[in-house]
């Protein structure tokens, strides 16, 4: 009578636990079926991995509890030493603290004695579990051929997914100023916006007014690397590597150079107070159209002088 | 059978335990001053002495070997004592050990901030104080198995393998990292270079973890948790199982600190493949430490003491959970050389060191004084407002390397970075001041305990000599019963236990290491990597004085986010001459590995005398004392000398020539300087610093512009 209704118990238990597996299986396999790889960034694809390997987990141990259960249905003696114990006994596999003094040790170390309790079951399934994890980890980066990219290989994989990417983007935007074709913007708006690129990026080095400090004075008629605007953009964009002219084309796009160098070009003139003394060659501002045979800005950056 | 008696040393007990508190208290003091440093650069206070990069270290020395240190003597010879049923080995000893500790800790207090570091973390002492520190810890050693051959009790309980593992390991690790070629008495050079130098570094940082701050706290945790909760201790094979499997796995795991570095992939890989074998063993004692408290809870909710054991553990096994996490490389990618470790660390040293110093320190100091604990009331506010603590400086921190390690990663979708790095310093100022309060409410719990356990020593006696009684071992004993089990056997032979001990340990230091330093292919020499010039050796020497290393790496992974921002990802080949290597573990400032030719020498002097004119917004301290202080160039042939003999390629009597050759390079800088209207002497040693991050990570563009 009294087993009868321990056993229907565990057959709600099986029911359940089959019915949360089949739940989770038949909601992975819709996610799966959603997925455009091609779309999904690789952080979402890691953190989708990990939120998959934890429901494989899950899975397993649903299917340990399920067997587990199975097993007791047939065993009525398991059932019964189960009744003593307390859920949370059960949970972590824990003998009943009524038990405890059988599985004393008969010594005692300053009056401490221990118990000869077994390791627990999840103990050693998680031990394992790492183990296991451990040498597939090995295989996977080092003894299969295309499974796990090693960190060269990973970073170079990333730069050529950068570069599709960044390519597709600018096609979709148009926005492709270089220094072939960058024109000397007059717009207040455009110019505005270059005063405050200057103000936040280069002021440092050559003064709130572009009188010149660390660099050299931009307000001058003297030009170190050429003053078109195109030869401006290029400083800005390669910047002078030796002299301490940072490149800024990893952290500027096209428009804000161009916007930047109309700016520069825009104070030239303005005469602020105790300016750095000229350097360079100077520069007939007249001459914006016929450009100069000024010396050309090497573009030796290691990134570029790789490519 | 005959009973002995005999008496326990207290007072040994009592001396480490006050050594414990001050310590405590200055090296939290000096870590809630660093912590200020980070977002208030005037609390580098104007001088050079206490400036960040010299006092940080100051704060993890003081805390790992001063305050850990101390409540790990403090806790063993309480506990060997009774564990053994005898009285320490020889009280003079125990006094060289206590005394010569106490003189390392005040040596390096006044050294870090004279400047005197390797630079190698939690290794930073110079040598003659590594060499000091040898001696004590073999007379602490010696001290402890002598206690331990002449005991009374036939076996050697769980807590006695953690403190011999202890012992035998730390010598092993401090020997094989402090192996360095001095060239004066407060200057020395690592005898590794580059990536092997990382590897050992890494071996010993990771493992100074392990059997420092690790094992011996679990050792303590199997004698007091037990006894304060008067509760049999779980499971004896649980004890067995995750003792010999931690020692044995956790040497392999250092290797995780060098992820997407420069270090063999192999290497990394094993790395990672034993760090999250680790979970289980580290949770091990947790486990054992938990049901121990099973049966007791209500126990828990009275006594302050079982309060701080439990939180202690928890946070062991949150910090054991969490540094596996960490060594997975996607993981990794985004936390290393955030304030994510940080907070990661700190929920060790403030959760488990702390706290299981903290109920040590209420549970044993009543006990020796023959008194009740000044005040339970204080000790549960300590608990509550050291809990706090802990809240409110880790929350931030993952909070804050979280949102740092994101933004160095993000691009525009025009593909440009979309931070600089300064924009991500200023992004987390706010939580850098949340971790100081949070780092204030800990030290305030731990003067309020300072407080209460003076009370309550003043209030008692202290039983220096405590009698006891105990029947001596029967020579002719044959086990019995449980007695025969295999492991037992072991349990009664300190000896064999120490060499097994020591054989499993080395293991995976060996399989690590000797590869990389025998197989040539591991390291790839490059012919452009020439050695430093002599003033740039000099200026990196005064890079390592100024403990620059502490907030810069020089270790570009090769991540898309790192070239566009840094250059070229670093290769094993350019750090062969760096003795010792400067790879860095926190980024608090931006990497410095191709810092050479970025900036002009005028922007460097700007900068250095005044970081903020040229970085609006940094955090750096200023360094204004490198323009008035002249370079000490007296030993430059010595350093030449002792660089060659390391392996440096320069040429046979060069050491002649190379004070000429420093003078001269030094003024071409100075020249160069004045050109740009900025006065100052060729001599001073800012020249140096200047001249040694102008040369840095150029020696492979040049090969790559050469090549086009």
């Amino acid at each position: 009578m009294f087993n009868k209704k321990l056993i229907n118990k565990m057959k709600t238990k099986v029911f359940l636990a089959s019915i949360i597996l089949l739940l989770s299986n038949r909601s992975m396999a819709a996610e799966a079926a959603t997925f455009d790889y091609g779309d999904f960034d690789t952080l979402y694809l890691k953190v989708m991995g990990v939120i998959i390997s934890i429901l494989i987990l899950i899975i397993v141990g649903l299917l340990y509890l399920t067997l587990n259960a199975l097993r007791r249905i047939n065993n009525p003696e398991l059932v019964k030493a189960d009744e003593e114990r307390t859920t949370v006994e059960k949970l972590f596999s824990l003998h009943s603290l009524k038990d405890e003094k059988k599985l004393l040790l008969d010594e005692s170390f300053d009056g401490i004695v221990e118990l000869d309790n077994p390791t627990p079951p999840w103990f050693n399934f998680m031990f394992y579990t790492t183990i296991v994890f451990a040498i597939l980890y090995g295989f996977w980066y080092h003894y299969s051929d295309n499974l796990g990219k090693l960190q060269t290989a990973e970073y170079e994989q990333q730069l050529a997914d950068a570069e599709v990417a960044k390519t597709a983007y600018l096609k979709k935007v148009g926005n492709s100023i270089d220094e072939s074709n960058v024109k000397l913007m007059t717009d207040a708006k455009d110019l505005t916006a270059g005063k405050e690129l200057f103000t936040a990026k280069c002021a440092v080095c050559h003064r709130e007014d572009g009188g010149g400090n660390v660099g050299p004075n931009l307000t001058d008629e003297y030009w170190l690397h050429g003053g078109q605007v195109s030869d401006v953009f290029k400083t800005i964009k390669y910047g002078v590597t030796g002299k301490g002219m940072i490149a800024w084309e990893k952290s500027l796009n096209g428009l804000q150079m161009a916007q930047l160098a109309s700016y520069i070009k825009s104070i030239g003139g303005t005469n602020p107070p105790s300016p750095k003394a000229p350097q360079g060659t100077e520069v007939e501002e007249k001459s914006e159209t016929a450009k100069t045979d000024s010396t050309t800005v090497a573009p030796d950056s290691l990134a570029t002088a790789l490519k | 059978m005959q009973t002995e008696k005999f008496q326990y040393d207290n007072r040994i007990v009592r001396n480490f335990a006050i050594a414990t508190m001050v310590f405590g208290i200055v090296g939290m003091l000096v870590g809630l001053l660093v912590a200020i440093q980070l977002y208030e650069p005037a609390a580098n206070l104007g001088n050079q002495y206490t400036s960040f990069g010299r006092i940080r270290p100051l704060h993890t020395n003081a805390i790992i070997f001063a305050f850990v240190g101390n409540a790990i003597f403090m806790g063993v010879y309480y506990s060997l004592q009774r564990l053994c049923k005898s009285r320490m080995y020889s009280d003079v000893l125990s006094n060289i050990h206590f005394w010569g500790w106490q003189l390392i800790i005040v040596a390096a207090a006044i050294t870090l901030p004279l400047g005197l570091t390797t630079s190698k973390e939690y290794a930073e002492l110079e040598w003659p104080i590594d060499i000091a520190i040898t001696l004590i810890w073999v007379v602490f050693g010696w001290n402890m198995f002598g206690t331990i051959i002449k005991r009374r009790e036939r076996h050697m309980y769980v807590a006695i393998w953690f403190y011999i593992a202890t012992f035998v390991t730390v010598a092993v690790l401090h020997i094989v990292n402090s192996f360095e070629l001095p060239i004066s008495l407060f200057k020395s050079y690592s005898f590794y270079a580059g990536v092997q130098d990382a590897l050992v570094q890494w071996w010993y940082g990771h493992n100074a973890v392990a059997f420092f701050l690790t094992t011996p706290y679990l050792g303590m945790m199997y004698y007091y948790l037990p006894k304060a909760v008067d509760r049999p201790v779980y499971s004896y094979k649980l004890s067995i199982l995750h003792f010999w499997t931690l020692i044995f796995l956790y040497i392999w795991a250092g290797p995780h600190h060098l992820l997407y570095t420069s270090l063999p992939d192999w290497a990394q890989s094993l790395g990672v493949a034993f760090s999250i074998m680790l979970i289980a063993p580290s949770w091990g004692g947790m486990i054992n430490g938990l049901l121990t408290l099973r049966g007791a809870w209500d126990k828990v909710r009275d006594q302050p003491v079982l309060k701080f054991f439990a939180v202690g553990i928890t946070a062991y096994g949150m910090a054991t959970f969490e540094g596996p996490m960490l060594s997975l490389k996607n993981v990794n990618a985004i936390a290393h050389f955030t304030d994510w470790i940080v907070a990661h660390v700190h929920v060790g040293a403030l959760g488990w060191n702390g706290f299981m110093t903290f109920g040590i320190l209420y549970w044993l100091i009543p006990r020796i004084y023959q008194t009740k604990l000044h005040s339970t009331k204080l000790a549960n506010f300590h608990f509550w407002i050291g809990t706090l603590g802990i809240l409110f400086y880790a929350v931030p921190m993952y909070w804050s390397g979280f949102t740092q390690g994101l933004m160095w990663k993000e691009f525009t979708e025009a593909g440009q970075l979309k931070y600089e790095f300064l924009d991500t310093t200023k992004q987390i100022l706010s939580l850098h001041v949340f971790r100081s309060i949070g780092g204030t409410l800990y030290l305030t719990g731990t003067i309020v305990m300072v407080y209460n356990i003076v009370k309550t020593m003043t209030a008692g006696k202290l039983v220096a000599n405590e009698d006891a009684e105990a029947p001596a071992l029967e020579s002719n004993y044959a086990p019995t019963g449980h007695a025969s089990y295999w492991h037992k056997a072991l349990e009664r032979k300190p000896m064999t236990f120490m060499v097994l001990s020591i054989v499993v340990v080395l293991i995976g230091g060996a399989v690590e290491m000797l590869p990389t330093f025998l197989i040539k292919s591991n390291i790839q020499t490059i012919t452009s990597v020439k050695p430093y010039t002599p003033l740039e050796l000099h200026g990196r020497d005064l890079y390592i004085r100024e403990g620059c290393v502490g907030c810069h790496s020089q270790m570009i992974r090769p991540f898309r986010s790192e070239t566009e921002r840094y250059g070229e990802y670093s290769k094993a080949g350019e750090y062969v001459y760096d003795h010792p290597f400067l790879w860095g573990s926190k980024r608090t400032g931006p990497d410095l590995m191709r810092e050479g030719g970025k900036y002009p020498n005028s922007w460097h002097y700007n900068h250095m005398i005044d970081p903020r004119t040229m970085s609006p917004g940094s955090i750096m301290p200023a360094y204004p004392f490198l323009a008035e202080q002249s370079m000490n160039v007296s030993n430059i042939k010595d350093k030449i000398n002792a660089m060659r003999t390391l392996g440096v390629p320069y040429e046979k009597g060069y050491e002649e020539r190379a004070l000429q050759d420093l003078q001269a390079q030094a003024k071409t800088i100075s020249d160069n300087l004045a050109s740009e209207k900025i006065k100052i002497e060729s001599d001073r040693e800012l020249i140096a610093i200047i001249a040694y991050l102008q040369r840095l990570g150029t020696d492979i563009k040049l090969t790559n512009s050469a090549a086009n």
